[in-house]
């Protein structure tokens, strides 16, 4: 399928592992020149190996609204603009209501509504200037049936599907789409964190019966970036191997 | 990108027009075996 991304620009924030590696990977196997920024040197040079295709990337620390202003900045400075934004960043700890300390409930929301609100702040409006734009963000089902003991990114990520879904109604007219792709569980670091090294996958009572493929994430991340996808905007889709049992 | 379709088949139900011949296209473009019908 020919996405017609070729020659676009894309600054994947903390794609330099798991779900926003797999994104970079396949936006760059399109012909996207990406940027891509991790908080680790290492895993950033081992990741621009892995992506290909000239990727280039820098240390950055996305967690906070003046990390993603950061992002946002520098990669537009690298590549010239910026016609791709794929707003990511790792999750909060776990925790129910009780174990919760107000103040974890600011650094969840600097990390996962602020910083996504500082790169839009950022890569928006040249999008809109130029007539041409997409963001996506990577979210969590969370966002739509709530985790157990999950309660700081389970508030954090709903209040950020809230911001895109009024951002992309009031650009939808100047050829910016803004959507949210939200993973179940993949096998990635963030589930090693949470489950541990060998998780029970029956146990988590995927339908599917597997975890998701980060890479197979990426390619549905890059297809709703894709010129394709023009009149798809304010989604919040769910890639969880059939795990959220509701209707809408 | 790659979708690892082909040689797959499909029966694309009003395949013929509109959003359903949409469809129909995107998937023989991608390697997939199509079969469509409509009432005309």
């Amino acid at each position: 399928m020919e996405l017609g991304l070729t020659g676009k620009t894309a600054a994947v924030a903390a794609g330099t592992a798991g779900l926003g590696l797999g994104t970079a990977k396949a936006l760059a196997a399109d012909g996207v020149r990406v940027v891509v920024c991790g908080r680790d040197e290492n895993r950033l040079q081992k990741a621009l190996v892995e992506i290909g295709h000239g990727a280039i990337g820098f240390v950055c620390d996305v967690s906070t609204d003046v990390g993603g202003r950061e992002f946002a900045e520098r990669a537009i400075a690298m590549l010239g603009s910026v016609d791709i934004l794929v707003a990511n960043g790792g999750g909060p700890p776990p925790g129910g209501f009780a174990q919760t300390p107000e103040a974890q409930y600011l650094e969840a929301l600097q990390k996962n509504l602020l910083s996504v609100v500082a790169m839009c702040q950022v890569a928006v409006p040249p999008m809109r200037e130029r007539g041409w734009g997409r963001v996506l963000a990577i979210t969590s089902v969370a966002v739509r049936q709530p985790m157990n003991n999950l309660i700081l990114s389970n508030t954090a990520r709903a209040g950020v599907t809230g911001f895109l879904k009024t951002l992309a109604r009031e650009v939808a007219g100047d050829g910016v789409t803004v959507n949210s792709i939200q993973p179940g569980t993949h096998a990635t670091d963030r589930i090693t964190q949470l489950y541990g090294a060998n998780p029970d996958v029956k146990a988590m009572g995927i339908p599917a019966g597997i975890m998701g493929d980060a890479d197979d994430f990426g390619r549905i991340g890059a297809f709703m970036c894709s010129d394709s996808a023009k009149f798809m905007t304010g989604v919040q889709l769910h890639v969880d191997g059939g795990s959220y049992a509701g209707l809408l | 990108m790659e979708l690892g379709l082909t040689g797959k088949t499909a029966a694309v139900a009003a395949g013929t027009a509109g959003l359903g011949l949409g469809t129909a296209k995107a998937l023989a473009a991608d390697g997939v075996r199509v079969g469509v019908w409509n009432l005309d």
